[in-house]
């Protein structure tokens, strides 16, 4: 693979734990979650527009917490009830053997017997694809106290349900992830790289070319990923068709440009 | 790959539009510059000329008799007009952009002047004339300064005025209610009430300004207090909108679940009320809650 066909993998869109960056906001919001986890609360609302970097938090606080804090995660939503009572009961009581006719009626009364004496906290990411009778029925479990919940989804979703159901049901805490600065877009550019040691790739973002990219991503990390993998894939053509034209020491920011073009975050 | 060849060419375009925006825009500015000179060379003008008129000399007289100071203006700026026309349209910038930046131009030109004179009339009369977009801008500018700033005030006086009738009546009406004495002076009466009025001007200028700042800022504590504001002025629905928000934000402040219920409570929605109250007491423990709770299972 040439080279720059490379620098464009570490741009993909992935949750990868490993590759987690810890960014002012990300290290903020990483440990205003973890306070939460430590409170005495039911449910944890994370929400945020698509691609501030929900699921890696919750994906790296699954990571660092789960052999301490009885901390589990479900990163994909189970849409059949009996199949994530069954999941739960597996988080809850790992050593025991399931009940043949374990329901969710069932299910509330092994939480009741457990009031008390066991507590597990379970991370719910894409939360606003469950439907919402099931919603319903993870507030119930999470009144037992004995799991609690963190859930984590796109900001429409969150301003429903606590508009029409909050006050009555349950005291949520919920924490909103933004965009990332100005700062945020160039540690995340210039760490992304040097974590996979492109150290003289990272060189050539200089602050000029990170001006634009913010301006054309505003922070959005998700956003972020996709300019710079098309702007490697522009690299990658002229690398191997015209190389004199990338000779530079830093990044033209003909070539940001390009990619924004092609993304359509400009038009000619 | 050849997408990235066209993608280049692409850019080639984008880059010739942003080239050509300052360019316009300069020498669009410096014409608004040029015609905010002669503007005003035309109204000192103007000035003379008027306080000459009555010893005038035949010159003067003929150019009075030809047409009336606004018209004069019109003509005499015109030819300025054409020829920054026609310097905008040499570096072959399409007419669309010119009329954009003409608009820019008669909006910064006006607001440049210190008066708030009216942009927007401006503008409309910019739009709607194409030929001659300079004159017709000067035209309504010329004319409509002197005039529309009275008018505007009026406007404004009389809003207020009928306000102060409303109030008046009000006030009235809520004294025979009352039976009270209502043997105040009307001017008396009236002045109080303008000051009622003015300062529930000032409080409304305040409450959209601290939404404005909650925007921003995502305060709990701001949204709280926006919630309390509306409760106080009988807006309950609003109280109750803001106290959700306040607590999305923060859901251990005690103060957004009280005005939550309080709000509920006005509106006839005490089950809700009290529901709230309990749902927060099963989580923190807190005086002014208990004693508010007991006071609405009471009632
Ligand atoms: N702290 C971080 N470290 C490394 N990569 C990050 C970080 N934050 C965001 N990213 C990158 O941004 C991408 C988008 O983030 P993520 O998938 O977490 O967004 P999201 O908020 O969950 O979006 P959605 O609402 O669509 O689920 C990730 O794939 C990752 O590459
Ligand atoms: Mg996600």
């Amino acid at each position: 693979m040439s080279k720059y066909r490379q620098l464009q993998q570490i741009f993909i869109d992935r949750v990868e734990v490993s590759q987690y960056i810890g960014l002012d906001t990300s290290i903020l919001f990483y440990n205003k979650l973890l306070e939460s986890i430590e409170k005495p609360l039911k449910m944890i609302l994370l929400y945020g527009k698509p691609g501030t970097g929900k699921s890696v938090l919750i994906n790296k606080i699954y990571h660092d917490a789960k052999d301490k804090r009885n901390v589990f995660l479900v990163s994909t939503p189970i849409q059949d009830e009996i199949e994530f009572i069954k999941k739960l009961y597996t988080f809850l009581l790992p050593e025991s053997t399931m009940p043949e006719d374990i329901s969710y009626n069932r299910f509330i009364d092994i939480c009741d017997a457990l009031k008390d004496r066991k507590h597990i906290t379970v991370l719910l990411d894409e939360a606003q694809l469950y439907p919402s009778s099931m919603m319903e029925k993870i507030r119930l479990i999470s009144d037992t106290r004995v799991i609690k919940f963190v859930v984590s989804l796109h900001k429409t979703e969150k301003e429903d349900l606590i508009a029409k159901e909050h006050f009555q049901s349950r005291i949520w805490e919920t924490i909103e992830l933004k965009n990332g600065t100005f700062h945020d877009t160039q540690m995340y550019v210039q760490k992304k790289l040097i974590q996979q040691n492109y150290f003289e790739i990272a060189n050539m973002f200089k602050k000029s070319s990170i001006k634009l990219i913010y301006k054309f991503t505003k922070g959005n990390y998700r956003e972020i990923n996709k300019l710079i993998f098309t702007l490697f894939e522009i690299y990658d053509y002229y690398e191997q068709n015209k190389p004199s034209k990338i000779s530079g020491s830093y990044i033209k920011d003909k070539y940001i440009e390009m990619s924004a073009l092609k993304l359509g975050y400009i038009n000619a | 790959m050849l997408e990235i060849e066209k993608l280049e060419k692409e850019w080639r375009r984008y880059k010739l539009k942003q080239l050509k925006i300052p360019v316009v825009f300069v020498s669009v500015f410096f014409i608004a510059i040029l015609l905010f000179f002669t503007t005003d060379l035309f109204v000192e003008l103007e000035n003379k000329t008027d306080s000459y008129l009555p010893t005038s000399s035949d010159k003067e007289l003929q150019e009075a008799n030809r047409s009336e100071t606004i018209t004069k203006n019109l003509t005499k700026s015109t030819p300025i007009a054409k020829t920054s026309k026609e310097s905008l349209e040499s570096p072959a910038a399409s007419t669309e952009e010119v009329e954009k930046q003409k608009k820019d131009l008669v909006t910064s030109a006006v607001s440049k002047e210190k008066s708030e004179s009216p942009a927007t009339s401006a503008k409309k009369a910019d739009e709607s004339i194409e030929l001659s977009p300079d004159t017709e801008f000067l035209d309504s500018f010329l004319a409509s300064e002197p005039i529309q700033r009275p008018i505007r005030e009026q406007v404004f006086q009389t809003d207020v005025r009928s306000v102060l009738k409303q109030e008046n009546k009000r006030v009235a009406g809520g004294n025979e209610e009352k039976k009270k004495a209502s043997q105040m002076e009307e001017n008396e009466q009236e002045s109080s009430t303008s000051n009622i009025v003015i300062s529930s001007n000032k409080t409304n200028n305040a409450l959209s300004y601290l939404i404005k700042k909650y925007k921003e800022r995502r305060d709990p504590k701001l949204a709280s207090y926006i919630a309390n504001s509306f409760y106080k002025k009988g807006k309950y629905k609003e109280a109750i909108k803001w106290s959700v928000e306040a607590n999305s934000v923060d859901p251990s402040s005690e103060e957004s679940w009280i005005i939550f219920a309080k709000a509920n409570a006005k509106i006839g929605q005490k089950e809700k009320a009290i529901k709230a109250l309990r749902v927060y007491l099963n989580q923190y423990s807190s005086k002014n809650v208990k004693s508010l709770l007991k006071s609405l299972e009471s009632k």
